[in-house]
């Protein structure tokens, strides 16, 4: 015959259960997430407002492999006690990766409104497009369509100090 | 351009906002492209670049274009820019200004127009507000020529001074750029010595209204002790100069602030608007912080550096340099200020050689004092003036 555990027998408390959340990326993969983590994107707190019962959260529009990198950028910056300028360093290199990627976290904080990691990535896109010539821009970022030689000129015309 | 099937597990939504895909095989094999990325989301992207990489990217594509010329994104855009005035630097001796942007902390190269006043000495005003600068010189010919750009667009328009005003005189000028129509006034106060007196100047108030694109002479004055000397700002429809007292004894000359209101509802008497400046015998720099007068003046010189507003018929102290800021101004020294909304742009030298390390920014808004670190001010002869970029805008 066991007896329940008293208060006074352990000799620290219980830790509290954390509330953890399910999201299913649109390929079929499942990741679990801190509801407080969670709670970075307005998008998911409002599915976790409305479903109070289920814990499991469909999210069509981003595959796993994205999905999984946008839960660790929701888990880091929901951590307490980091300081400024560690997260500063650990956002740079979450960036730090290919276009393909980059514009995957965009959109993904675009549709999960995730306003920390859309400020990333898009001023992170920013700052590869500053100082470029228009060509340099449109080959860094593949551009294939491009303005009318009359348009150019309209704008080159106007602002020749941009140019130069 | 050849369309490629999509692999199946790149299940990309499709909505109005984007234009047909493209995708384009990079060397590396990978599919990177960003015809396909949506406006809204290549909006918030733009909107994080400095104005000057804003204009190329304007040129990238049609697209690009179409959104950076959209009026909801250059609304969002000039927002921020409008609260912080770049600072520009220039010589006037054929070198291209500079110019500061706060809000991004760059400097870049602007090719003002080229002026047709060979000399530096014969430029004889200076004013800018904004959107627009505005030079009063003298052109080879020794005619006098005032001229109104917008730096940007480098879009001039030449104006001749009224024809009362020669060439051997003291004058000031300021801008007044409405914010409601796309109009401006110049006013252009000098004072001269009248023929055949002996003592005392007249003291002239022209003002050029780009609509009705005249001069007017708004009143002539004969002052025995005053004359103006080359602080002026339009505020609100009023405008404010400094007048001087020249005096025998060196330094001491005396400075007051009069006031004439332009829409000339009420009765002018100049010196009857008279307000002292807070230290008598010390010269400030006038500026125009959101339709609020504000005065920049050393406190005496070797304390440090004083932000007054005028409110009224008092000046009011609004902020005091940090006491390493000026440390000594000393007898050589000199004080240059410019201002614009709510940033005030202050720097200093001591002599004619030593101009100071950095440039100080007070943030009106913020009651926030910085350094910048970011240019040597040449030397005193470099006008410093604040503007507020607008490619709208046209003299």
């Amino acid at each position: 015959m066991s007896s329940p555990p008293s208060a006074s027998a352990s000799s620290s408390p219980p830790p509290c259960p954390k509330k953890m959340i399910t999201l299913r990326s649109s390929d079929g993969a499942t990741f679990e997430i801190e509801e407080t983590a969670a709670l970075q994107s307005k998008t998911l707190e409002n599915m976790i407002h409305e479903n109070c019962a289920s814990t499991l959260i469909p999210v069509p529009n981003i595959t796993g492999e994205v999905l999984a990198r946008v839960v660790e950028f929701c888990s880091k910056h929901a951590e307490a006690g980091v300081d400024d300028e560690s997260l500063g360093a650990w956002d740079e290199e979450f960036v730090a990766v290919d276009h393909t990627t980059l514009f995957d976290y965009i959109r993904a904080a675009n549709f999960l409104e995730i306003p920390t990691l859309l400020d990333l990535g898009c001023q992170t896109v920013a700052d590869m497009i500053k100082g470029k010539t228009p060509d340099e821009i449109k080959k860094t970022f593949k551009i294939t369509t491009a303005c009318t030689p009359e348009e150019e000129e309209e704008v080159r015309g106007e602002n020749q100090w941009a140019f130069e | 351009m050849e369309g490629e099937t999509l692999p199946a597990d790149q299940d990309v939504p499709r909505d109005d906002n984007k234009p047909r895909e493209c995708e384009c095989n990079a060397e590396d094999g990978s599919l990177v492209s960003m015809d396909w990325f949506p406006d809204d989301l290549l909006e918030q992207i733009l909107a994080c670049l400095p104005f000057a990489d804003l204009v190329r990217a304007g040129v990238v594509c049609t697209r690009w274009r179409r959104i950076i010329n959209s009026e909801t994104f250059r609304k969002k855009l000039l927002h921020g820019v409008s609260h912080r005035p770049w600072f520009v630097l220039h010589g006037f001796l054929g070198q291209p200004a500079c110019a500061y942007d706060p809000v991004h902390n760059v400097w870049c190269e602007l090719k003002l127009p080229r002026f047709e006043f060979s000399l530096y000495s014969s430029i004889l005003g200076f004013a800018s507000s904004t959107g627009l600068i505005c030079v009063y010189g003298k052109s080879e010919g020794g005619i006098g020529q005032l001229c109104v750009c917008n730096p940007l667009t480098r879009i001039c328009r030449h104006i001749a001074p009224a024809p009362s005003v020669e060439s051997q005189l003291f004058a000031t000028l300021a801008i007044s750029v409405s914010r409601t129509t796309p109009s401006y006034r110049v006013s252009l106060v000098t004072s001269k010595i009248p023929p055949g007196i002996q003592v005392g100047y007249e003291l002239s108030i022209h003002l050029y209204d780009s609509e009705t694109r005249m001069w007017k002479t708004c009143m002539t004055e004969y002052m025995r002790i005053w004359r103006c000397c080359n602080e002026s700002a339009i505020c609100d429809g009023v405008l404010y100069f400094l007048i001087i007292s020249p005096s025998t004894a060196s330094r001491e000359n005396r400075y007051g602030l009069v006031m004439y209101d332009l829409s000339g509802r009420c009765s002018n008497d100049l010196l009857a608007s008279f307000v002292p400046v807070p230290r008598p015998h010390g010269y400030g720099r006038l500026m125009n912080m959101k339709e609020k007068l504000v005065l920049v003046m050393d406190i005496d010189r070797y304390n440090g550096v004083g932000i007054w507003v005028l409110n009224g018929r008092e000046w009011r102290e609004i902020a005091r340099s940090p006491d390493d800021y000026f440390p000594g101004l000393g007898s050589n020294a000199w004080l240059r200020s410019c201002g614009l909304n709510d940033l005030i742009y202050i720097w200093s030298g001591d002599g004619h050689d030593h101009p100071s390390p950095y440039i100080a920014t007070f943030d009106m808004n913020q009651k926030q004092w910085s350094r910048n670190n970011l240019a040597t001010v040449p030397s005193q002869d470099y006008k410093g003036f604040c503007f507020e970029p607008q490619l709208d805008i046209v003299p």
